[in-house]
């Protein structure tokens, strides 16, 4: 008998066996394609034709999430029954003694599990579009969509499954190849989080949106991923994903190609075993078990705010000795082998030790590493709490990604000045005493390290009022350092509030920095579609034509270029925004969704000038005032004065919690809100520079227009800059006597 | 021919086997004896390419056995615990070994299950344990191989359908030189049947032997001398093996050919001597006690 007929003869009496496999999969699908398409079709009477073709090519992009959990749960189903007799003597027995070589039983049953899953997908999805396609618009794209997806899930199909045989291969029962199944899918990415974990939490300069968990070491977690970027793929969207699923394969074509040489080398007395190969075992047992220890040592940290260093002790040992009686359980299948096994527990109890000592201490130098002048190329320097109302819109294909303030200086930014860029990492300041005030920072305080995070919520908060010429809010400072090498690391320091502004302002007065935190600088006259300015009041067109902007254009890039950061301390006259894309005529248009606005500073004075000749006037509005009233609502000073003081000490002061009277609310109107005005801004632009630009946190105003409020759109909601409140605002709101039970 | 040389095999730290050798002739029914945990289950998956020994080497007919499919072609081996597809019929176990065994006797397995009164088409799963003892003997018959491996394999059989089968074996072994290795815990049960017999024992062989040779030269005699001292004539010079005196009657088992004993005890002109016929189990017990074992204990 040859080989080929012999296989084939293999493949059909395997096939008998596993009968219940596939009636088990042609019913799963068959519900999930035809009978779901059926479904979809039925709702055709009171939907239109258009609609109907909608949903039901919404169908096959948002149903994969359904084919996504038969694909993941049949891969496992598929691998590991498959190759099940190696986890029973009987059935080693009577198949090992056949004369069939290993190779050709390995090929039969990985074969017949990728058929079982695929055969009955095909015909079901067959029948599907048979259902669908004559109530789709377009059946070709249907078609195309389809099969798109079919080709994704064969593709994790092929690796997952494959996995899952690697699994079965390395154990001996079904526990352990389940728990196995597991740890070969996870551990990949659960290593990569532990070390993130612990950068998180030990380093202060660790900077975690730059450190990414590759998830894609996990098949199970790449599959999610990608099929949610398959809709945009198909839809012209970046080639990354196809590429993807290139290293998808070859990675399931790798894992096969071990799977079957360990087959091959499989001791057949490894049935009903936990571990196959003995070898193995003390190898398997230190990679599982470091991560685990370091993960229970981590939860202990985090459980209390105190005694830090006691739970990590605990945390170590008590983990350390519980990972160990899980893992010598499952892989000798006894409670009593709890009590052996010293040698690999003591080697895994030195490693988890050793690690964390190299966290605790920063045995590598991390928080201090500073790239030497010779090896430095540039950098690129971004603060959390500045210009954080600029971002750019990057084209992925079809669609556009997101890039916040960060993101575009890390990618435009080549400062190279290395001696100032010293200076300033000179001026940031730890967080361990806890003496730092609140982190208000962006993107969040996550960013900061876990431990500086607990100093600063157990550090007295801050209320003052900070003084000109300093940080007035402590900001979170990105550093991307790009060395010669082409190495690019990334960190995060903290400047302190009240830290002088002189270094700062040095860096930013540069064209480097300017150039690469404002794309705006860059953008071309040809660019220039249009214009809208906000006066904080409404946002209008600017209404100029093709010259008229592009002279707009090049006045705000020259004054930009020349602006300080001490200017950004000042209250701005409005905020421009530039289009790249004009309105289509009827269609709904989001200006800011083309480009950010940027703040016009009372500084720009030919900006200013070029926006009056266009008739448009900025903030403060002199020449709207009348009519107007200011209704100042300081209600939270009463919380403030209870927080600190408490409520006794309040009560006795006098100040009463009310929030509709007249102790803690005034209306100005005429002379006093035209004195009031110029000390308020806009609530909306207080938040894009609070390094520099802060509010008075216990006070706002409505900026009543034309009379009391009835609608939203008729007040502007406007905060006061600290220190720059009134005096007879500060007597009305009784901020006397707040300062006295604060102080 | 199998040849199995200093075979050794280890399972984490119990010593299953421990060098040990052993030929079995072509042609011959081999009985492989000993007790529970001895090793025989583990020589035979061995010998049949299941396992892998740790050091030593196995041949069937000069190809080394493990991983060969040359040397699996020829043997069929029946696992002390047979295994058949859940709710298999023994027409899906014949169609399954029709694939993997080309010269599988589909005719010959019709009428044999006919002879043995098994249903073909009845799931096995409702067969008893003698039954699919049965199948697995007329699967591995049918299945033509050169050598055919019974672990344990007459245990479950009532005694009507052991003799049936010995008798399907002598057939197999006239027609088409079938050569059976049988393993089992039961001397009594392979007396009959077996040429060859090697005792395993802690891993190692005891002994092995053919059978005829073993028998043709041990002896039991019984005898009652006239005079005081006339015993000593007779046994002097005879290798004796056990001696046991009741009154006047000695009974001894000695090594030698019948006649010679014979002669040799008639020369001390005795009231009485008769040569008695000796069980596998005498043979055993004088055999191994020899060598300092209590065979009664190994095997019985």
């Amino acid at each position: 008998m040859t080989s080929k007929s012999l296989f084939f003869k293999l493949i059909r009496q395997d096939w008998k066996q596993r009968l219940w496999c596939f009636v088990l999969a042609m019913t799963v699908f068959f519900f999930v394609l035809p009978v779901s398409g059926a479904v979809v079709v039925s709702g055709a009477e009171w939907r239109t034709a258009e609609q109907t073709s909608e949903a039901i090519m919404s169908y096959v992009s948002e149903g994969s999430v359904l084919l996504l959990a038969v694909t993941l749960t049949g891969a496992v189903i598929c691998g590991v029954s498959g190759f099940a007799f190696l986890q029973s003597r009987k059935k080693v027995d009577f198949y090992h003694s056949l004369p069939v070589r290993r190779e050709t039983l390995f090929a039969v049953f990985y074969l017949d599990g990728v058929l079982l899953y695929l055969v009955p997908y095909l015909i079901n999805l067959l029948l599907f579009l048979v259902i669908t396609a004559g109530r789709c618009q377009d059946p070709g794209l249907l078609l195309h969509d389809a099969f798109a997806y079919l080709g994704m899930h064969l593709a994790y199909y092929l690796l997952i499954y494959t996995v899952a045989v690697l699994a079965v291969m390395l154990t001996g029962n079904l526990l352990a190849s389940l728990l196995g199944f597991c740890c070969l899918s996870f551990y990949g990415a659960a290593v990569q989080a532990v070390n993130w974990m612990y950068h998180r939490y030990f380093y202060e300069t660790f900077w975690s949106d730059k450190a990414e968990i590759y998830f894609h070491a996990s098949p199970v977690i790449s599959y999610g991923f990608s099929l949610s970027e398959l809709s945009e793929a198909l839809d012209g969207g970046s080639g990354q994903l196809w590429g993807r699923i290139g290293w998808v394969l070859l990675a399931a074509a790798v894992i096969l190609a071990v799977s079957l040489l360990l087959y091959r080398l499989r001791p057949s007395e490894s049935a009903e075993k936990a571990v196959a190969f003995p070898l193995s075992k003390p190898v398997l047992y230190v990679l599982l078990s470091v991560p685990s220890v370091l993960s229970g040592t981590m939860f202990f940290i985090t459980l209390t705010a105190g005694y830090e260093t006691l739970w990590m002790i605990f945390g170590l040992i008590f983990s350390w000795l519980i990972v160990h009686g899980f893992l010598q359980i499952i892989m000798e299948s006894e409670f009593k082998a709890i009590f052996r096994g010293r040698i690999h527990m003591g080697a895994a109890g030195a490693v988890s030790a050793v690690i964390l000592a190299v966290f605790v201490f920063d045995l590598t130098g991390y928080d201090s590493y500073r790239p030497t002048e010779d090896r430095f190329a540039s950098a690129a320097v971004a603060f959390g709490n500045l210009n954080e109302n600029i971002y750019e819109w990057t084209d992925v294909g079809e669609v556009s990604a997101y890039e916040n303030h960060v993101d575009v200086a890390m990618k435009r930014m080549a400062y190279t000045d290395y001696q100032t860029l010293e200076e300033l990492l000179d001026l940031t300041v730890s967080n361990r005493a806890g003496e730092t005030a609140e982190a208000e920072s962006f993107p969040d305080s996550a960013d900061l390290s876990m431990k500086e995070r607990e100093a600063a919520e157990t550090a007295e908060g801050s209320d003052s009022e900070g003084a000109e010429g300093t940080v007035r809010t402590g900001t979170v400072l990105y550093v991307k350092f790009s060395l010669k090498n082409r190495k690019e690391v990334y960190r995060s320091y903290w400047l302190q509030e009240g830290t002088d502004l002189e270094v700062i302002d040095r860096i930013f007065s540069t064209a480097e920095f300017k150039e690469g935190s404002y794309p705006l600088l860059t953008m071309t006259e040809e660019e220039a579609q249009g214009a809208y300015f906000d006066n904080g009041v409404e946002i209008v067109d600017v209404g100029l034509d093709h010259a008229g902007l592009a002279r707009l254009l090049r006045t705000v890039q020259k004054e930009y270029r020349e602006l300080t950061l001490y200017n950004i301390e000042e209250i701005p006259y409005g905020q421009l925004n530039f289009l790249k894309t004009r309105q289509e005529e009827g269609m709904p248009y989001y200006p800011e969704d083309d480009q950010p606005y940027y703040y016009i500073y009372p500084s720009m004075t030919e900006t200013i000038a070029l926006l009056e000749e266009a008739g448009l006037e900025g903030w403060p509005l002199s020449g709207l005032n009348a009519g107007y009233e200011g209704v100042v609502d300081g209600s939270d000073l009463y919380y403030y004065a209870v927080d600190r003081s408490g409520m006794e000490a309040v009560e006795q002061s006098g100040l009463e919690e009310d929030y509709i009277t007249t102790q803690y609310q005034r209306v100005y109107s005429g002379e006093q809100l035209r004195e009031l005005l110029p000390a308020a801004v806009p609530g909306d632009w207080l938040w894009a520079n609070d390094m520099v630009l802060t509010a008075e946190s216990w006070l706002h105003m409505d900026l009543m227009i034309g009379g009391m409020p009835e609608e939203e759109e008729t007040s502007v909601y406007c905060r006061f800059p600290e220190g720059r409140v009134p005096d007879f605002v500060r007597e009305d709101l009784r901020y006397d006597v707040y300062l006295q039970l604060v102080n | 021919m199998i040849e199995v040389k200093q075979v050794s095999k280890k399972f984490e730290d119990i010593k299953a086997l421990d060098q040990v050798s052993v030929s079995i002739q072509e042609g011959s029914v081999f009985g492989l004896v000993g007790t529970n945990g001895a090793g025989k289950s583990t020589l035979m998956r061995i010998m049949s390419g299941v396992l892998k020994a740790d050091s030593g080497s196995v041949s069937v007919d000069g190809h080394p056995v493990y991983e060969n499919l040359r040397a699996k072609e020829l043997i069929f081996y029946i696992s002390d615990e047979a295994y058949f597809f859940p709710s298999a019929t023994p027409n899906d176990m014949e169609q399954y070994y029709r694939s993997v065994y080309p010269g599988f006797g589909h005719d010959r397995f019709g009428k044999l299950m006919a002879q043995f009164g098994l249903e073909e088409k009845r799931k096995i799963k409702t067969f008893s344990k003698g039954m699919k003892k049965q199948l697995s003997i007329l699967l591995g018959i049918c299945a033509n191989t050169k050598y055919l491996f019974c672990d344990e394999t007459f245990d479950g059989l009532d005694p009507v359908m052991r003799q049936a089968v010995k008798s399907l074996f002598a057939q197999e072994m006239t027609q088409r030189g079938l050569t059976p290795v049988i393993a089992s815990h039961n001397l009594r049960e392979l007396e009959d049947i077996c040429d060859y017999v090697g005792l395993l024992h802690r891993g190692g062989i005891l002994l092995a032997r053919d059978l005829d040779e073993m028998k043709f030269h041990i002896h039991k005699i019984q005898c009652v001398f006239r005079h005081e001292g006339d015993e000593e004539k007779a046994f002097a010079g005879m290798e004796i093996l056990q001696k046991e005196k009741r009154g006047s009657l000695y009974t001894v088992t000695a090594r030698g050919t019948r006649e010679g004993i014979l002669r040799q005890v008639q020369e001390a002109d005795p009231l009485f001597a008769e040569v008695l016929p000796l069980s596998l189990e005498e043979i055993f017990i004088s055999e191994t006690e020899v060598v300092g074992y209590d065979i009664k204990k190994l095997v019985f």
